[in-house]
């Protein structure tokens, strides 16, 4: 059976792209390879132009599996600490490490806790500790918010924005599409073990058209007379089908010059949702 | 930029403390409650039944099932799923994340379960030794040393290779264990030695656990046949462990 096949893509130095598809689209056998977990039967995948197992055992890969399989007896900082000594982190710096990286994570009071107590949330903030215990040059993160609540969430996409370096590439594989939207510069989508598109989502803001959904304070019928075949949904929100960006901005600038009061303007799916429908539909995917 | 190595000889400390806690103490355990009790029993037992019988008598043939007991059931704890373990789950993917060698983990990690095979075989005898009779401790380490090679190296080679390698390993040593015993009754059936011939010799550890207890010359050809087929094994199997998949 064929897992990944005819992937063709490079990440350069300074860049975070992400890798979105559906439940067993290839992402995790993508990942396993670029870690040279497993080799491809086929074709050639190469880090900073060594074979990834290579590359790997020189220089390390900060990587945040999807699922955290440490040994439910090891406590959280015990399972860290081992991860830095692996890491080549000397010893003097292995406590200031660890204790820096338990403290970017939110993880200080359940640090001395067994794994096998930890919540899904914390035992991801242990992973997530551990994949950035060290300076590397590649990060890749694999469901990297799974099991985060909303606050932890925000504060990973910081993390993210911390972690950006000229010299360093960073791989996001992620079901999330609107955290990839908001932390990559581009998006590889897989489906059925092959690309089905990768989307600059750097360039493709501002030429994109789909349906908005206005949240209006005051004027409604103002602003479903000037965008036509707009409806409203409630009391105060407007639904705008199929626009482009231009005409929605003259749009507004219209009706709030008649008086018109717009608080939101809200896509109703962005732009990387609309590519994927796209792709996966066109892949026949899920 | 960081390309710091891993200190992975540093991680030799948590892998022995891994065995210690877990396959370790548990053939600790067993060894101790199946064997060295008993045989601590049975000395004051027969003292009292039997004054006359000297300690040595009484313990010696308790001695010979404790170290055959720990050399069958310590190797195949010790080694058992050394390396399948890890991918199942996934643990390989953190490991081998960082800046280490696969071959070089995996080689450490069997050496350091063999060193705490050896330190329970000298914990148990020296107890014996110690507290029951003088008893041929140094032989009976090198001769788990021994066996730790053969077991210990097909269980790592077997491990790299397949999932539940444990059954594999006790299948060869009950298969060449019955052969042996097999062409004794029946030599005309020339189709048992063939087979042994080609299995790891696991049916040779027992005589030279015995040379080595009783002090007696061994024979050669056996003992290099054992730690040619360990050592081949060990050798592959640190070869094939990067070049397999570390995941399932």
């Amino acid at each position: 059976m064929t897992a990944v096949q005819g992937v063709t893509f490079t990440v350069e130095p300074g860049e975070v792209v992400g890798i979105a598809g559906p439940n067993g689209a290839g992402k995790s056998t993508l990942i396993a390879l670029l870690l040279g977990l497993i080799t491809p039967t086929e074709g050639r995948v190469r880090i900073d132009g060594r074979p990834p197992r290579r590359f790997v055992e020189e220089e390390g890969i900060g990587y945040l599996p999807e699922l955290i399989p440490l040994s439910p007896a090891w406590r959280a900082d015990e399972a860290i600490t081992r991860m830095a000594v692996l890491g080549g982190i000397p010893a003097a710096e292995v406590d200031g490490r660890v204790n820096a990286v338990i403290e970017a994570v939110g993880l200080s009071e359940h640090r001395r806790k067994k794994c096998k107590q930890l919540s899904k949330g914390n035992l991801q903030k242990v992973g997530l500790a551990q994949a950035i215990l060290r300076d590397d040059r590649v990060f890749i993160f694999d469901e990297p918010t799974h099991g985060l609540d909303p606050v932890w969430t925000q504060r990973f996409r910081e993390l993210i924005t911390d972690l950006r370096r000229p010299h360093r590439a960073m791989l996001i594989a992620s079901h999330n599409l609107d955290e990839l939207e908001r932390v990559a510069g581009r998006v590889v989508i897989i489906d059925r073990g092959e690309i089905q598109r990768v989307v600059d989502l750097r360039s493709s803001g501002s030429t994109v058209s789909g349906a908005y959904t206005l949240r209006v304070a005051a004027g409604l019928d103002v602003v479903l007379d000037t965008f036509p075949g707009a409806r409203a949904t409630s009391a105060h929100e407007v639904l705008v089908p199929d626009v482009d960006v231009a005409a929605l901005n003259s749009g507004l600038a219209r009706a709030i010059g008649l008086g018109a009061l717009v608080s939101a303007v809200v896509p109703v799916e962005s732009a990387l949702e609309r590519e994927f429908r796209a792709a996966v539909s066109v892949g026949g995917g899920a | 930029m960081s390309a710091a190595r891993g200190r992975i000889g540093h991680y030799a400390w948590w892998q022995f403390r891994d065995y210690a806690l877990g396959p370790g103490a548990g053939t600790l355990f067993l060894v101790g409650l199946v064997s060295v009790l008993p045989i601590l029993g049975l000395l004051r037992a027969m003292q009292r039944a039997a004054p006359e019988a000297t300690p040595a008598e009484v313990v010696g043939p308790a001695f010979v099932a404790l170290v055959q007991f720990l050399s069958l059931v310590g190797p195949i704890v010790a080694v058992g799923s050394i390396v399948s373990a890890d991918r199942a789950p996934g643990l390989a993917r953190f490991l081998f994340a960082k800046p280490i060698s696969v071959s070089r983990y995996y080689l450490q990690l069997w050496c350091v379960r063999g060193a705490g095979l050896l330190l329970i075989a000298l914990l148990c005898t020296g107890v014996v030794d110690v507290f029951a009779a003088p008893v041929p401790w140094q032989g009976a380490v090198l001769g788990v040393a021994l066996t730790w090679l053969l077991i210990g190296g097909v269980g790592f080679l077997a491990s790299v290779l397949m999932p539940r390698d444990s059954i594999y390993v006790i299948g060869i040593y009950a298969v060449t264990n019955l052969l042996d015993q097999f062409r004794t009754i029946a030599p005309q059936w020339r189709w048992a030695e063939v087979v042994l011939a080609v299995l790891p010799p696991m049916h040779k550890l027992g005589p030279l656990r015995s040379a080595l207890m009783q002090g007696s010359g061994w024979d050669w050809g056996d003992a290099w046949h054992v730690m040619g087929w360990g050592g081949a094994c060990v050798v592959a199997a640190t070869l094939l462990v990067r070049r397999l998949p570390l995941v399932r």
